[in-house]
């Protein structure tokens, strides 16, 4: 791992991301076989541009409401702003913390009603990790329904596709 | 890295049990499932202010997050190789995905970058063939399979018509490929199908016998293959 590191600073010296974890990512989805090492790169790369703009866009919204901690709110609210990351990544986020208000994009932020909720968020997310899997090939299978619905031959593929996901599962 | 392919190798041959292989790929999954939180938090802190602060539960999420990200561009990726029958994801086809899913804002920035990287790759086989000498087992091994996946890669940007001094580069490799036209492919093949093996192992038993078998034969073929290739590199 470290001369792996070594060499990865002195030949890339910008890359953050271990590639070897990146990789593994990818193959969470059984569909991907083979990467090449271009792919792996951009892969790393685009990560970084979506980190730095998720980041930016969080503390934006921090900044609104005058809070120096980026806390879970202002990542959420940040992803709502933008269709692309809102169409992939609202229904992953943990659930808004007041329950009575879910729809309202800006919620004012109590730091001390804060406290216990984002543990009891925690321990959820804990508890539906082990099926995280499934969830995780369900995402991705989502967007392709899109361009099968605009071409019809290619519905009864994806069909066949998408059947042998659970049978291998069970 | 290298520790983790050993600990594959291990298991593979000895054929060990179904149970065992369950439980290594599940801490291995549950593992490697993020980035690691340092890098994460690293690059968040650099794209804000300096004053501010990240929450431990923002950082979390965050991870989670990008790992998402990491699925969402690939699983798309690997949707168009399925459709155009191709089995290795490359550039081309991620960028594509990204401008499909509406990052599209990312494509000019990593263009760039693919082309820094084309430059520093050429660098980093010259370098490899330097450190290959020292004969060090487990960098040897790192780097083989680098060098293994470099050389089918060089031949994709070559048909595309790559810029001009990554054709020079891709020119020389072609020929190199050309003279072990089997070689490098029955090297590369072996690990990717290993690395599947071993995830077909942790979801049905019948499948991780056939690939624990495949495995042995084609480790012994890649065994075989290492000793030209030092060879030809060194004379190179």
């Amino acid at each position: 791992m470290v001369m792996a590191d070594e060499e990865e600073n002195g030949v890339s010296i910008q890359l953050e991301f271990p590639k070897g974890r990146v990789k593994k990512i990818m193959a969470l989805d059984k569909d991907v076989k083979r990467v090449s090492s271009e792919a792996l790169f951009l892969v790393s790369r685009s990560t970084e541009l979506f980190l730095q703009f998720l980041a930016e866009k969080s503390a934006q919204v921090a900044i609104e409401k005058k809070r120096k901690t980026v806390n879970l709110e202002h990542i959420r609210v940040a992803v709502k702003r933008h269709q692309p990351t809102r169409d992939f990544l609202l229904d992953e986020l943990p659930p808004p913390s007041q329950a009575a208000k879910p729809d309202k994009p800006t919620q004012p932020a109590g730091r001390p009603k804060l406290d216990p909720a984002p543990r009891g968020t925690r321990c959820i997310d804990q508890f539906f990790r082990k099926p995280e899997p499934e969830n995780t090939a369900q995402a991705p299978g989502q967007p392709p329904e899109n361009p099968a619905q605009a071409q019809s031959p290619e519905n009864p593929d994806q069909d066949q596709a998408q059947s042998p996901v659970p049978v291998d599962e069970s | 890295m290298t520790g983790t392919k050993r600990n594959q190798i291990t298991t593979s041959p000895v054929g060990s049990p179904t149970s065992g292989n369950i439980s290594d790929s599940y801490s291995s999954k549950e593992q490697d499932r993020f980035l690691p939180i340092a890098n994460v938090s690293r690059i968040m802190k650099r794209a804000l202010p300096a004053n501010a602060k990240i929450s431990k539960e923002a950082k979390e999420t965050v991870q989670e997050c990008v790992s998402e990200f990491i699925s969402f561009i690939t699983g798309e990726a690997s949707d168009k190789c399925q459709r155009e029958k191709r089995k290795t994801i490359n550039g081309d086809d991620l960028l594509w995905a990204m401008t499909t899913l509406g990052f599209e804002n990312y494509v000019g920035p990593l263009k760039l970058y693919l082309n820094n990287y084309r430059e520093t790759e050429g660098e980093k086989s010259s370098t490899s063939m330097a450190k290959q000498e020292e004969l060090h087992s487990p960098t040897h091994q790192h780097q083989t399979n680098i060098d293994g996946v470099v050389e089918i890669n060089k031949l994709l940007p070559h048909s595309v018509a790559a810029a001009t001094k990554a054709s020079d580069f891709n020119n020389t490799t072609f020929s190199a490929g050309g003279f072990y036209s089997v070689g490098p492919h029955q090297v590369t093949a072996p690990k990717s199908f290993t690395e599947m093996g071993g995830l077909n192992g942790y979801r049905e038993s019948s499948i991780a016998q056939s690939a624990l078998s495949a495995d042995q034969i084609q480790d012994a073929s890649g065994n075989r293959m290492m000793p030209p290739n030092l060879r030809y590199r060194v004379e190179w």
